[in-house]
C-alpha cells in the first residue's frame, strides 16, 4: 500500500536536476547578455520640430536566433514565441543615427532593414541626442497596471 | 532585473537604458526594376543579402524567418458565415493617441477596422483616458459587432498600426493584412492571429463596402519610402457630404502616399471628398503630396460649402509634447493649399497645432449616433464630426 506521505526525491535525483539545469545557465542572465542581436529597423521617423531622430528597433538575441531559427525545419506545429524586445532611442542626431547605422544617406534609414547590433547597458542620458541611447524594454511592458 | 532571455510568463520588465555601440547591416529592401520589393537587399553599394553563418555553418539572410507565411493552420470558421455587412455610411477616425486607427461604419454599427493602432510605451500619454490600458478608467475599442463580422485590414506592419491588436485581444477577428516583412514582435502577434489573409493584389480588388489598394511606390523611390508604401490602402464609398444624395470617395492610405496608390485611381482620384492625413501628418518622402482637391465634384455641391474634408490622426502629451512632431505644419499648410480646408483631428478637434482642448474620434460622413450597445467602449462618441 503506497504511503500518505510522499518520498522525497533522492540526492541522486536532485544531483541529475540540478546537473540539467545548469546546462541551461549560458542562456541566463539579462537579456542579450552576448550584448549582440539581431534587429529589425521597425520605426524611423525625423521629428521636424526637434530635428531630431526617433528610431524603434525589435531586437532579438542573437544566440536564440542562431540556436532557433538556424535551419530550414518542417513546421508541424505553431512556431516557438520570439523572445523580443524593443529598443527605442527618441533623441538622435542624423549625423550619430548615420554613423552608427554605417549608412550616408537618410535614403537608407530603412524600415524593414536588419542589423546585427551591439547593446551594452549604459549610464548615459536617454536624451542626449548625441549618444544612441535608448530604452530596452518587453513589448509587454504596456500591459501592465498603470498608474 | 535580470531575466533569462527566452524564458515565458515573466513580468515584462523595463531593462533601462542601453547604448547602440556598434551596428552592421544585414539587409535592406530594394525597389527592383518593375516595382516589386526585394525587402532582404543588400546593403548599399552590395548586390545582394549578407547571408550570414552560423555555428553550424547554414547560411540564410535572418530577416525571412520573420517573414508573414499564409498559415498552414486553417483558421476554425463557423458553419454557416454572417451575411456580407452592408454599405458604410461614414468613417471614423479613432482617437488612439499616437497611432492609427479607423472605424468603417454602417448607421449604427461597426462593420471594419482599418488599423488597430496603439502608441508606444514612450508616448503613452497621448492615449485618451478610456484608452490606457491597465488604468481603471480603461474602456477599450469594440470589440465585436452585432452581426458578429466585425473584421480588421492592416495598412501595414508599423507598431502604432496594429499594437491595439494586442492589447485589446483582437486576434480573432478576421484579418486582412499586408504581405509585408515583420521583426520578431511584430511576429509574434502574426502567429497569434487565428485568421488571417495575407492581401499581395490584385492593384484594386473591390468588394462590398470597400475597394483595397495595393500600393506601390513609384519608381526610384529610395529605401526609406518602401515600408509605408507597399502597404494596403482603402477607397470608400460614402455620402460626404452627408446631405449629398451623390456619394463621394474616402481615401484611407495609412502611411502610404497618395502617389503610391494604383491607376487608374491615381492620379485622377475622381470623386474625391474625404482623406486622412498621410502617416499622421508627416511630410517626409512627400507624404503631403496631396491629390488634387475634389475632382470632378459632382456639380449638386457647391464648392464653397464643400470644401475637401481631412482628418488627422496623432497625438500630443499633456505638457504639448507632440510625439515626432505630427502633424509637420508644412504638411498642413499643404493639404490647407490644396483645397483640404475642412480639418479636424483626434488630438486636437479643429484647433490643429493649436491646443489640445478639443481631442476626440473623427466621424466622416453620417453623425447617426452609434447603437447603445458599444457604449461603454471608448469608441462609442464622435466629438469631431466631418459631415
Amino acid at each position: 500500500m503506497p504511503s500518505a506521505t510522499p518520498e522525497p526525491p533522492s540526492d541522486a535525483a536532485r544531483q541529475l536536476f540540478k546537473s540539467t539545469r545548469a546546462q541551461g545557465a549560458q542562456f541566463g542572465g539579462p537579456p542579450g547578455q552576448s550584448g549582440e542581436f539581431y534587429a529589425f529597423l521597425s520605426k524611423a521617423d525625423f521629428d521636424d520640430r526637434t530635428q531630431l531622430w526617433d528610431v524603434l528597433l525589435e531586437v532579438v538575441d542573437q544566440r536564440w536566433l542562431d540556436n532557433v531559427l538556424s535551419q530550414p525545419v518542417e513546421v508541424s506545429a505553431p512556431p516557438p514565441r520570439v523572445p523580443g524586445l524593443l529598443f527605442h532611442a527618441p533623441k538622435l542626431t542624423q549625423q550619430v543615427l548615420l554613423k552608427t547605422l554605417g549608412v550616408t544617406t537618410t535614403d537608407d534609414v530603412a524600415e524593414g532593414s536588419w542589423y546585427l547590433v551591439t547593446l551594452t547597458k549604459s549610464s548615459g542620458d536617454i536624451d542626449d541626442p548625441e549618444l544612441f541611447t535608448g530604452d530596452l524594454f518587453d513589448p509587454d511592458i504596456d500591459m501592465l497596471p498603470a498608474e | 532585473m535580470a531575466r533569462p532571455d527566452g524564458i515565458e510568463g515573466g513580468t515584462p520588465q523595463d531593462f533601462g537604458t542601453y547604448e547602440l555601440t556598434a551596428a552592421r547591416m544585414l539587409s535592406m529592401p530594394r525597389l527592383l526594376p518593375g516595382g516589386k520589393v526585394d525587402w532582404f537587399g543588400g546593403p548599399p553599394g552590395e548586390p545582394a543579402a549578407i547571408e550570414t553563418v552560423n555555428q553550424t555553418g547554414t547560411k540564410r539572410a535572418r530577416g525571412d524567418a520573420f517573414m508573414p507565411q499564409a498559415k498552414k493552420f486553417k483558421p476554425v470558421v463557423p458553419a454557416s458565415l454572417p451575411p456580407p455587412a452592408p454599405p458604410i455610411s461614414s468613417v471614423g477616425v479613432m482617437d488612439v493617441g499616437m497611432g492609427g486607427c479607423n472605424l468603417l461604419i454602417n448607421q449604427d454599427q461597426p462593420v471594419t477596422y482599418y488599423d488597430v493602432g496603439y502608441p508606444l510605451p514612450f508616448f503613452r500619454a497621448s492615449l485618451p483616458p478610456g484608452m490606457r490600458f491597465g488604468t481603471p478608467g480603461y474602456q477599450g475599442p469594440i470589440l465585436e459587432n452585432a452581426a458578429g463580422n466585425l473584421e480588421v485590414v492592416l495598412s501595414h506592419w508599423d507598431f502604432d498600426h496594429w499594437r491595439l491588436g494586442h492589447i485589446a485581444n483582437l486576434v480573432n477577428l478576421p484579418w486582412t493584412v499586408a504581405t509585408q516583412p515583420v521583426g520578431p514582435v511584430a511576429a509574434n502577434f502574426f502567429n497569434s492571429l487565428a485568421n488571417v489573409q495575407l492581401f499581395a493584389g490584385p492593384a484594386i480588388a473591390p468588394g462590398p463596402n470597400y475597394t483595397i489598394c495595393l500600393c506601390a511606390p513609384p519608381p526610384g523611390s529610395p529605401a526609406a519610402m518602401l515600408l509605408n508604401n507597399t502597404g494596403i490602402a482603402l477607397q470608400i464609398t460614402t455620402r460626404l457630404p452627408s446631405t449629398d444624395l451623390n456619394p463621394h470617395e474616402v481615401l484611407l492610405t495609412g502611411d502610404a502616399n497618395f502617389a503610391s496608390l494604383p491607376a487608374p485611381l491615381n492620379p485622377a482620384f475622381p470623386n474625391l471628398a474625404g482623406i486622412a492625413a498621410v502617416h499622421h501628418g508627416s511630410n517626409a518622402h512627400g507624404a503631403a503630396g496631396v491629390p488634387p482637391p475634389l475632382l470632378p465634384v459632382p456639380s449638386a455641391v457647391p464648392a464653397p460649402a464643400a470644401p475637401g474634408s481631412a482628418a488627422y490622426s496623432y497625438g500630443v502629451h499633456p505638457n504639448g509634447y507632440h510625439p515626432y512632431g505630427f502633424p509637420v505644419p508644412a504638411a498642413v499648410a499643404a493639404y490647407t493649399a490644396r483645397g483640404w480646408i475642412n480639418q479636424r483631428s483626434t488630438a486636437e478637434g479643429p484647433n490643429i497645432n493649436v491646443n489640445a482642448a478639443n481631442r476626440g474620434s473623427v466621424r466622416m460622413g453620417d453623425q447617426t449616433a452609434l447603437n447603445a450597445a458599444y457604449a461603454g467602449t471608448a469608441f462609442h462618441n464622435f466629438p469631431n464630426a466631418l459631415n
